[in-house]
């Protein structure tokens, strides 16, 4: 018992943080006292879970789901092999950088708008998510493998050691801990633009095209409830990821 | 042809404004244990890394070390932070037979008395364990040419004497080549057969000492050593 004392203390002090946001929630509408503005903790739970029973409500979070996992392993892919190019090959780099660069700055909407003309309202909030994710999937492994020591590749070099056990061993662990972070920084980003560049294309499920609705309605209660969906959603899928990512432990061990 | 020498053919080398050597040439005969001293920045670790290939010259060239394997203790362990010291030395033997791989690695951590520490990162280990760490794989792969820079920094005597006995015992038995930098004048005369007191920038040869009594009959503290010993801090 003594063991699982500190999981109690831990659990304990997460349900009052809890607890206290959800009275400064509640406390703000009773402030407000209008539930178009600020809808209250125990309405837009009620909410939530009358939608948890709603066929509809599975559909759009399956397929918000599928969207933000698509613009993420398409960001993931492109954005590790043209960033380990660009890391060896100044030429690639020097090539790449400005696409970045003018990603980067641009705003979003003027993605989504662009993008609305060029794809289907299901493909756009993809579209986005990949192009919001790249940049920073690509600058973390480019600058990963201009970091990687340059000592190492030299004593790799001394013992002869071939290309593909170079990459294995010294590149491979070097970029890792660099591209982990850009993955998880994704994740939360991918859900911010995936749901937005929903809210402006209106997919026929989403959970975008839902918090639209409940603008247009304007039904606060539902658009709480959705919003709140998104960052449960956020959390856990951040949580899975560095969790299973942590079980692989790619980082050490690498020599064979 | 054989060639029974390496020939330093006029190298120059510079690092922006900076001429660590100039049209510099020497000798260095085969199956010797050539070893450097100088002072700290005179360019020794250039001409090394360069006679080793991990330099390249801006003019001249090097002969007799085409084809050639290195075996390198760089002034730095250069451990990968994230493989055990077994898989360090596992990852510069990959060319050899399982089998072979593993006796090597035996054999040569406890040379080093680190055996019981193969599975360890190096962030576990303290500086002069990663430097064992880093001769057990320079010896473990068994190049045709030893390069040591300074490889003895942080190792307590007894351990020091240990290593060098196996260096003059198996590797200059086995009639290898060696070259070895060292600020410590004991060490250069316990192991060196040729010593070479350097000067710099750009480096030159003040002069150069070559010691016939073989390593394994040297003391110290006899008379003859003593008198290279002289020799060597009156040039110095």
């Amino acid at each position: 018992m003594k063991g699982l004392y500190p999981f109690y203390k831990k659990g304990l002090k997460a349900m009052l943080v809890i607890i206290f946001w959800l009275g400064i929630w509640q406390i703000l509408h009773g402030v407000v006292g209008r539930e178009i503005y600020i809808p209250s903790p125990r309405n837009v739970f009620t909410t939530l879970l009358e939608l948890v029973f709603l066929p509809h409500f599975w559909k759009s979070v399956g397929a918000s789901i599928y969207r933000v996992l698509a613009g993420l392993f398409l960001s993931i892919f492109a954005g590790s092999f043209l960033g380990i190019l660009a890391g060896l090959n100044k030429h690639i780099y020097d090539l790449i950088y400005p696409l970045v660069l003018v990603i980067k700055s641009t705003p979003v909407l003027s993605f989504i708008i662009i993008a609305l003309i060029w794809f289907s309202s299901s493909s756009v909030p993809i579209f986005i998510g990949f192009l919001m994710c790249f940049p920073v999937i690509w600058t973390n492994v480019t600058t990963s493998m201009h970091q990687v020591d340059k000592n190492l590749l030299e004593m790799a070099k001394s013992y002869g050691v071939r290309k593909w056990g170079v990459y294995k061993n010294i590149y491979f662990p070097s970029i890792f801990p660099y591209f982990l972070a850009g993955c998880i920084t994704c994740l939360g980003l991918s859900w911010k633009v995936t749901v937005a560049a929903e809210v402006l294309s209106h997919p026929r499920n989403s959970i975008g095209s839902n918090l639209y609705s409940a603008k247009v309605y304007l039904d606060s209660r539902e658009l709480f409830a959705w919003t709140l969906v998104v960052i449960l959603l956020s959390l856990f899928f951040e949580r899975v990821f560095a969790k299973t990512i942590g079980k692989l432990n790619f980082t050490k061990g690498q020599g064979r | 042809m054989i060639e029974l020498e390496v020939n330093v053919c006029g190298i120059t080398k510079k690092y922006d404004d900076l001429r660590v050597m100039e049209d510099f040439k020497m000798k260095f005969s085969y199956n010797k244990i050539h070893c450097f001293l100088g002072p700290s920045g005179c360019g020794k670790t250039t001409l090394m890394h360069i006679l080793g290939r991990l330099l390249k010259s801006d003019e001249g060239r090097v002969e007799g070390l085409d084809g050639k394997t290195f075996s390198f203790v760089f002034q730095e362990d250069r451990l990968m932070p994230w493989a055990t010291v077994e898989e360090n030395i596992f990852f510069v033997l990959n060319h050899l037979a399982e089998e072979e791989r593993m006796n090597r690695i035996h054999t040569y951590l406890s040379l080093v008395d680190l055996l019981e520490f193969k599975n360890k990162y190096p962030v576990e280990l303290s500086g002069g364990m990663k430097q064992r760490a880093s001769i057990a794989r320079a010896l473990s792969f068994k190049g045709d040419i030893l390069m040591m820079d300074e490889p003895f920094k942080g190792i307590h005597r007894e351990l020091k004497s240990k290593i060098m006995a196996h260096i003059i015992n198996h590797w200059k038995d086995q009639d290898h080549t060696a070259f070895f930098i060292s600020h410590d004048l004991d060490e250069a005369l316990a192991l060196g057969d040729e010593i070479y007191i350097f000067q710099g920038t750009p480096l030159s040869l003040q002069k150069q000492l070559t010691i016939t009594m073989p390593q394994k009959d040297r003391d110290v503290k006899s008379s003859k050593i003593e008198n290279i010993k002289k020799n060597i801090l009156e040039a110095i």
